[in-house]
């Protein structure tokens, strides 16, 4: 069940205080870190060192933090920067599609629509494809994500809700055009 | 229109984002808790951080290094129920203890059933009543897109973790609640779909769960006895690893009309992580076909399935025999890519072909990219990439993965013949900014698999109902399309389409289609411009199409080109009346029906609920309209008096899009795409308009077919078909006699034909 900002505020401040408190805040955390890594990077093994190494940053950051905003867009920040620097050093190009595995023409997932919504996904702009990942990946809240981008909370629901609009569109003039089954 | 809980549900798909290896989160917490503790005595020294932080990533690393997943324990479930899915047997089942509903200004919310078991709730519910007036104007206007949520007594809420629904009719997952909590409240912060603040918002239904009776609607699953691993063994005329690859059924499902086939997949080569079954095939001893389909575990209520989990739906109760499950195609995830690098220059021409000659080694096959051309397909640019490989290794995705600069990874696929000869292609949004490394993590390769099942039924002497023969199969019309015939001399008419408008040589898109209306063999061709949804009228005199700022008219002879007053953006689906006098058409604002004349004179709104109707046609007598409303996953045939408004309900239940049926001249005859069992496509039924003499006429396999068009003397009917095979797909028509058979390609016509008069 979800923690509330309160908790999670208390829970910062005490593993300010002992780092050993710091599982806690792991344990809530890791697998959002995880996927949003793994749906980054495609590979699970570059995505479970990218997330050994947010946390690390995160724990030897966390003295410093100031508690002004999300301590989840605060981590998400770390875990982006992480991101960045791994394709620097990688020069490989960040592809949805990469998570698992490249679908081949007949989808391994089994639902075309799925995989047209892939298609579509890999031809957005990084914001956008940043936004889908912080919302549906790392499930963050709007106010969260709001604070990673640097904007306000308005304007990234409006992005978001245009984005999928937008989607939802493209995707019903493909099922037009295919006329599937 | 959007159905925002859906497309989230879709995209969180899309992303496909994996849980973490339980193994590594918890060999990183001890990690992290060991130095959380040293730095509780030790100074951060720097240089003791690099190397903790060292040793720390080659511990990870040497976690992840594991072996291919042997799937040893696979998800079993306890039983299944309709509509709700599949439910776990650790703990006692609960369900609604009645329906709960509310009616606020007219619009009514009915919680119609819920399912807990240990690892759910999954919650049914209904929603009818609201006027259309609620809904967004226009498809980029904001729209409700809140999810519902589940409070518990405690205060807690619960977010949902699954689901979706159309139109008005959804199914909702989340967590599972404590054995101890028997109520809650269902929250609905706001109408799926409805516009901000323009129907009542902040729904609370309560919810009120008792122990599931014993005659409750459960179908138990059965644990497959004695599965039969499948044996693999290649096709390839060379001697190729098996990889291990192995097909096991685990549970089946009794269905009404069939079963669910739940099984996994497994294998022991390191060099796999992923395998997908192409084309899994059932038949019975005799060698007859039954009808196999994928399904999905979202239809069975299971939203995260185990990663080597599949589920079919298997047509028939009653076998003969045992049956045998074949598939002669697996697709292949790659753990180490396979990589080549290509140099085409910062500025390639669109058609510019280099010569390549690279090796590769997929697995234990080799294959050599032997040619790229530089491609467009609408805003994304990129390569198509020839292969020769050897006839086992059936396609090679192959993709950008460095030298692109500002943009994403686009569309990409691989296709083959079959014949060794292979296709990939990759495209994006960005700017060629050096050597391109391209790079390729799946492949597809044939071979044999095969696994056999006992029915619980087996009757040696009963004989099973034949699957329904299409009299133009894809085979059929490959022969037609490799032998092209003319149009035969006494077949005449114009046709209306909406196709290609430029010769541009680039895949279609809204630069290069548009309307225009031609003999069948392409000749007169007559380009009328930018428009979608045309039609003609029955003396072929003139064209209706809808278009920005509403419906409009094209005199064919004088070329004028007029709006229809009264229509407005959106309008769309045109057709003449018999007499030519007026225009049915749909109306998005209101999604209902309504005539016209051409002068925009007369405007009559023909039906009045908001029942999502797709015009079909006139009447022969242009007294009524034929439309189809969605029920029930189906589409149902109805007839209203244009005059009186009198309703009648076909018995004819023509399922598929309602936008594909279509009514010949005389009335007499009803054609429509529809599903056909164990085919992947949908196959096209000609049926009488008293519901006899229902027959297959065409089925394509996986191949599209749309937009069908009667001759004006009902003789013949003209199908819009894509080829799916093919990564940029042209739609092409064919006609077919519905008595002879007798196939004519119209390999002159490129785009959707929508209309044929004399």
């Amino acid at each position: 069940m979800d923690m509330d900002d309160k908790e999670i505020s208390a829970l910062v401040a005490q593993a300010q205080r002992d780092p050993a408190a710091f599982g806690a805040l792991y344990d809530h955390y890791v697998k959002a870190v995880y996927r949003y890594h793994a749906n980054r990077v495609g590979d699970a093994e570059d995505a479970q060192d990218l997330t050994a190494q947010t946390f690390l940053a995160a724990l030897e950051a966390l003295p410093r933090y100031r508690h002004r905003g999300s301590f989840a867009a605060w981590l998400f920040q770390i875990a982006r920067s992480k991101a960045v620097d791994f394709f620097r050093r990688r020069r490989a190009q960040a592809s949805i599609e990469q998570t698992g595995a490249r679908a081949p023409q007949e989808p391994l997932a089994h639902i075309a629509e799925i995989d047209q919504l892939r298609t579509l996904l890999r031809a957005l702009g990084d914001d956008e494809r940043e936004l889908l990942n912080l919302r549906y990946v790392a499930e963050l809240k709007l106010s969260e994500i709001a604070a990673v981008f640097g904007k306000s909370e308005d304007a990234v629901k409006k992005s978001l809700y245009r984005l999928l609009a937008r989607l939802q569109q493209q995707l019903e003039a493909h099922d037009e055009r295919q006329a599937s089954d | 229109m959007s159905d925002k809980p859906q497309i989230e549900n879709k995209i969180r798909a899309a992303l496909d984002a994996r849980d973490p290896d339980p193994a590594f989160v918890n060999d990183l917490r001890r990690q992290l808790m060991n130095h959380a503790t040293r730095s509780r005595r030790a100074v951060w020294a720097h240089s003791a951080w690099r190397l903790a932080l060292a040793a720390l990533t080659l511990l990870v690393i040497g976690a992840a290094l594991a072996s291919p997943p042997i799937v040893t324990a696979v998800r079993r479930w306890f039983g299944y129920v309709p509509e709700v899915g599949l439910v776990e047997q650790s703990a006692a089942l609960r369900v609604l203890a009645e329906a709960s509903a509310l009616t606020r200004d007219g619009i009514t919310v009915t919680v119609t059933q819920v399912v807990l078991d240990s690892e759910k709730t999954v919650i049914l519910y209904h929603v009818e009543g609201i006027p259309p007036a609620e809904y967004p104007k226009s498809e980029d206007a904001p729209f409700c897109a809140a999810s519902p949520q589940l409070r518990l007594p405690s205060g807690a809420v619960l977010n949902i973790t699954g689901g979706g629904g159309r139109q008005d009719n959804f199914r909702m997952t989340f967590a599972a609640l404590p054995a101890d909590v028997n109520e809650a409240t269902f929250e609905l912060p706001c109408l799926a779909d409805t516009a901000p603040h323009a129907a009542p918002e902040n729904w609370q239904l309560p919810l009120r769960f008792v122990p599931a009776p014993p005659e409750m609607n459960l179908t138990p699953v059965l644990d497959v006895p004695t599965a039969t691993p499948a044996s693999a063994s290649p096709v390839a005329p060379t001697p190729a690893p098996l990889f291990g690859i192995q097909f096991t059924l685990d549970q089946v499902i009794p269905l009404g009309d069939g079963y669910y086939v739940v099984g996994h997949t497994t294998w022991n080569d390191e060099r796999i992580t992923a395998v997908a079954i192409h084309s899994l095939k059932a038949q019975d001893a005799s060698g007859n076909d039954v009808p196999l389909e994928e399904a999905y575990f979202g239809d069975l209520g299971i939203d995260q399935p185990e990663p080597n989990q599949w589920v079919y739906e298997l047509y028939g109760q009653a076998f003969n025999s045992a049956l045998a499950l074949r598939a002669e195609r697996v697709g292949l995830a790659l753990r180490e890519p396979i990589a080549f690098t290509f140099a085409p220059g910062l500025t390639p021409q669109l058609g510019q072909v280099w010569n390549l000659d690279e090796p590769l080694t997929v697995l234990d096959y080799h294959a050599r990219v032997v040619s790229a051309t530089y491609m467009k397909q609408g805003d994304l640019r990129g390569f198509e990439f020839g292969l020769q490989a050897e006839p086992a290794l059936y396609s090679l995705d192959l993709w950008v993965a460095e030298g692109i600069a500002n943009g994403n990874a686009g569309g990409g696929g691989s296709t083959g013949d079959g014949n060794g000869r292979i296709t990939s292609y990759s495209l994006s949004n960005g700017q060629i900014a050096g050597p391109l490394k391209v790079v390729s993590t799946g492949a597809v390769v044939n071979g044999a698999w095969e696994l056999t099942w006992t029915p619980p039924v087996v009757n040696p002497s009963f004989t099973p109902t034949p699957i329904p023969q299409a009299c133009l199969t894809l085979d059929k019309l490959k022969q037609a399309l490799a032998k092209p015939v003319s149009v035969p001399q006494g077949l005449s008419g114009k046709i209306i389409v909406y196709g290609r408008i430029q010769d541009d040589g680039q895949p279609p898109s809204p630069d290069n289609y548009g309307i225009f209306v031609a003999s069948l063999d392409g000749s007169h061709k007559q380009v009328l411009g930018p428009g979608v949804w045309p039609a003609l009228s029955p003396d072929g005199s003139k064209a209706a199409y809808a278009a920005e700022g509403g419906l409009r008219t094209a005199d064919l002879a004088t070329g004028a080109d007029h709006p229809i007053p009264n229509t407005v953006s959106n309008d769309y689906h045109p057709l003449w009346s018999p007499d030519g006098a007026s225009i049915a058409f749909v109306r998005v604002e209101d999604k209902n029906l309504y005539t016209i004349r051409p002068d925009g004179t007369g405007l009559r709104r023909v039906t009045t609920d908001v029942d999502y109707e797709q015009l079909v046609a006139w009447s022969p007598d242009g007294a009524k309209l034929y439309y189809t409303i969605p029920r029930g996953g189906q589409q149902l045939l109805r007839s209203i008096n244009i005059t009186s408004g009198e309703v009648s309900t076909s018995t004819l239940d023509i399922g598929g899009k309602g936008v594909s049926a279509s009514l010949s001249a005389d009335g007499a005859w009803l054609a429509y795409v529809d599903k056909v069992p164990g085919k992947k496509g949908g196959g096209v039924y000609v049926v009488r308009t008293d519901g006899t003499d229902q027959r297959l006429l065409i089925q394509l396999e996986h191949w599209n077919i749309s937009d069908l068009v009667w001759s004006p003397d009902g003789q013949w009917l003209l199908a819009g078909i894509l080829d799916t095979d093919q990564f940029v797909a042209h739609p092409m028509a064919a006609l077919v006699n519905v008595a002879t058979c007798q196939t004519i390609p119209l390999t002159a016509i490129e785009g959707d034909v929508q209309g044929w008069s004399r």
